[in-house]
């Protein structure tokens, strides 16, 4: 008998019981969805943390204000001095780029245009080497913009198309904090990091923002090292560096190091959920499995007595019921996959930021979980249907 | 050729020992026709699944066609199912949901039957027994005789030498069993061995010998003298 004699038997066997075959195979679709999901969250959210990685530079640091976890936009009020940025620059044993930056949300008008909430912040002229985040048209904040505290603008790609629909704003002046910026440059696109539109933000000299916000304190002081592996080596120079002055509790150091830890574990959490989910509903879907087989293999006695006369062997017989059993679960595999897609669409269409991608390998994982699931649950009753006696099954009602 | 010497069955139920045959001898020559006869218990069940390869003897030996078949493995003794036996019961045993045509195809698969040949044969078995009109029908449209006529082309697919009768006639009505009886007297005179089992003396006489058993032994191997012959006259009153 060939595999395609059997599987022509089982499909038959299957498709005879359509609603039947169906609700056996619920348990193991919803474990093939959770499977899918839950791979393709994790490969998700580690591409995340990649583009954060990438985003901020791997090899950089920073020195914030206070102790939280907060984001940039931190509202505690800040100790952080330029000076301590310049102490950072002189005293570290490393070859470092210290930028400095005042944060602040101010609204940004070009005529009749307006965008709100825009991160203005006030930067070094090194930021761009600091944070590998270049003008695409036009310049940078230059050392003379700082010395003379002028009002010149380098803007995010956000901001740009908002206010200037058509590309041009090199050299139009722009309105922020009711004082004119001359625009002098635009910035390359960073796009997002989780939640954080990082192009709707305009960046003028440090100086100037000092000014305008009334302020000399620092929202963060950013730290380049030469290469990623002196960053634990420069991060506690600066922390004894900064602690001189200020309490410990007033700043704290942080690399994306953190941040990374943070988005694992939250993928942590979502993969043991969904992995558990996953675990238990394979495991019931194939009892189920194996129950409706055990029932399946008793209605059809007669049926294997005959077939056992008409000359099957026992492995043709365990072959026959183990690939139905096998079938069961893949098509619950196969139901899965339609649902884990149809599950990305929705979570993608729901939150924008989060893009959610079924990878090949998932499907391919999902489905071969499925099959092993059926090959593991189906194994005793299709055992039982073949080592059955086919005189007692011929003789059976 | 079917060589039955001092064939001895005996089983356990629940506990107790039964001794369903006792030291039976038989010859079948090949193309022969015999009917077996004796009240429930005698060991006629027994006999015909020996003789059909269901079960092995306890002891003594069964030849099928110059082979000892006694202590051949589950496998070997499928294999023979599959090439030299057809089998037909009482209860049809077909597959509910399968067309007449497939339950023919079922024993196919089994022998290895060359599978550009499988669908031609099949469907000149279901012509052989009359039924090339009710080829896609399932056994639930169909009439007892036509679902017996099924079986009986699907005991024939492989075209083995010998046919194991099990009461073929017992859930029929007597005109559609007569129709059946005489298939199975055409069958054996285009050359097929029929071994059948009933406890019908009337049915019996149709065979050309009666081996009648009790209690596990042959009482009496009787040659019949007036073989009956199964005619259908369409206009013919159930008897």
């Amino acid at each position: 008998m060939t595999l395609l004699e059997h599987a022509q038997v089982s499909l038959e066997a299957v498709v005879a019981n359509k609603l039947r075959s169906t609700l056996t195979t619920l348990g193991v679709t919803i474990g093939s969805t959770a499977i899918i999901l839950l791979i393709s969250i994790s490969i998700g959210a580690s591409h995340e943390v990649t583009k954060l990685v990438e985003g901020l530079g791997s090899n950089l640091f920073m020195v914030a204000p206070g102790r939280g976890k907060g984001g940039p936009l931190t509202a505690s009020p800040s100790l952080l001095r330029l000076s301590h940025a310049e102490r950072i620059q002189k005293e570290t044993s490393f070859h470092v780029v210290v930028s400095p930056v005042l944060n602040n949300l101010a609204a940004v008008r070009y005529g009749r245009e307006a965008k709100a909430g825009v991160i203005v912040s006030g930067a070094l002229p090194n930021f761009p080497e600091a944070r590998s985040w270049r003008p695409t048209q036009g310049t940078f904040l230059k050392k003379s913009d700082l010395e003379l505290a002028r009002r010149v603008a380098a803007l995010g790609r956000t901001v740009e198309t908002a206010l200037f629909p058509s590309g041009d704003s090199l050299g139009k002046d722009v309105v922020v904090a009711g004082e004119k910026f001359r625009v002098i440059g635009v910035m390359e696109s960073k796009g997002q990091l989780f939640d954080i539109d990082m192009d709707n933000q305009i960046f003028i000299p440090l100086t100037t923002a000092q000014r305008i916000f009334g302020t000399s304190a620092l929202s963060f002081i950013f730290v380049a090292v030469p290469k990623p592996d002196d960053i634990p080596a420069a991060m506690a120079e600066a922390k004894r560096i900064v602690g001189q002055t200020i309490l410990p509790e007033q700043f704290s150091v942080k690399s994306q190091g953190e941040t990374l830890e943070t988005v694992q574990s939250i993928s942590l959490i979502f993969t043991a959920m969904l992995g558990s989910i996953a675990g238990v509903s394979l495991l019931v879907g194939g009892i189920g499995i194996m129950n409706i087989m055990i029932v399946s293999v008793t209605e059809r006695t007669r049926e294997i007595g005959l077939r056992k006369a008409l000359g099957a062997r026992e492995p043709d017989i365990l072959i026959q019921f183990l690939s139905e059993a096998v079938l069961l679960s893949f098509m619950g595999g196969c139901f899965g996959v339609t649902l884990a897609y149809i599950g990305s669409v929705v979570v993608s269409k729901a939150s924008p930021t989060f893009a959610l991608s079924i990878s090949t390998f998932a499907v391919g994982l999902a489905l071969i979980f499925s099959v092993a699931v059926g090959t593991f649950f189906g194994v005793y009753p299709a055992y039982r249907a073949a080592r059955m006696d086919p005189i007692e099954a011929l003789r059976h009602d | 050729m079917v060589r039955i010497k001092d064939l001895v069955k005996t089983y356990q139920l629940e506990g107790i020992e039964v001794r369903a045959l006792r030291g039976l001898s038989l010859t079948v020559d090949p193309g022969a026709f015999i009917a077996v006869m004796g009240p429930s218990g005698c060991g006629k069940s027994t006999l015909l699944n020996l003789l059909g390869c269901l079960d092995r003897p306890t002891s003594g030996t069964l030849e099928i066609g110059g082979v000892d078949v006694s202590s051949m493995s589950p496998t070997d003794l499928a294999i023979l199912r599959s090439q030299k036996i057809g089998f037909v019961f009482q209860t049809f045993h077909l597959l509910a949901r399968a067309s007449a045509f497939a339950n023919v195809m079922l024993p196919f698969v089994y022998s290895g039957y060359p599978s550009e040949r499988r669908k031609p044969r099949a469907l000149e078995l279901l012509q052989y027994v009359g039924l090339q009109d009710r080829v896609r029908h399932r056994p639930n449209q169909l009439s007892g005789g036509q679902q017996q006529r099924v079986a009986i082309a699907r005991a024939l697919a492989n075209d083995p030498g010998i046919l194991l009768a099990d009461e073929p006639t017992g859930n029929l009505d007597s005109k559609s069993g007569l129709e059946i009886m005489a298939l199975i007297e055409r069958l054996n005179r285009e050359g097929k061995t029929i071994i059948m089992v009933t406890h019908s003396r009337e049915l019996a006489e149709h065979a050309e010998r009666i081996v009648h058993l009790l209690d596990g032994v042959m009482i009496r191997d009787e040659v019949v003298a007036e073989r009956r012959v199964a005619e259908v006259r369409p206009d013919a009153e159930p008897a």
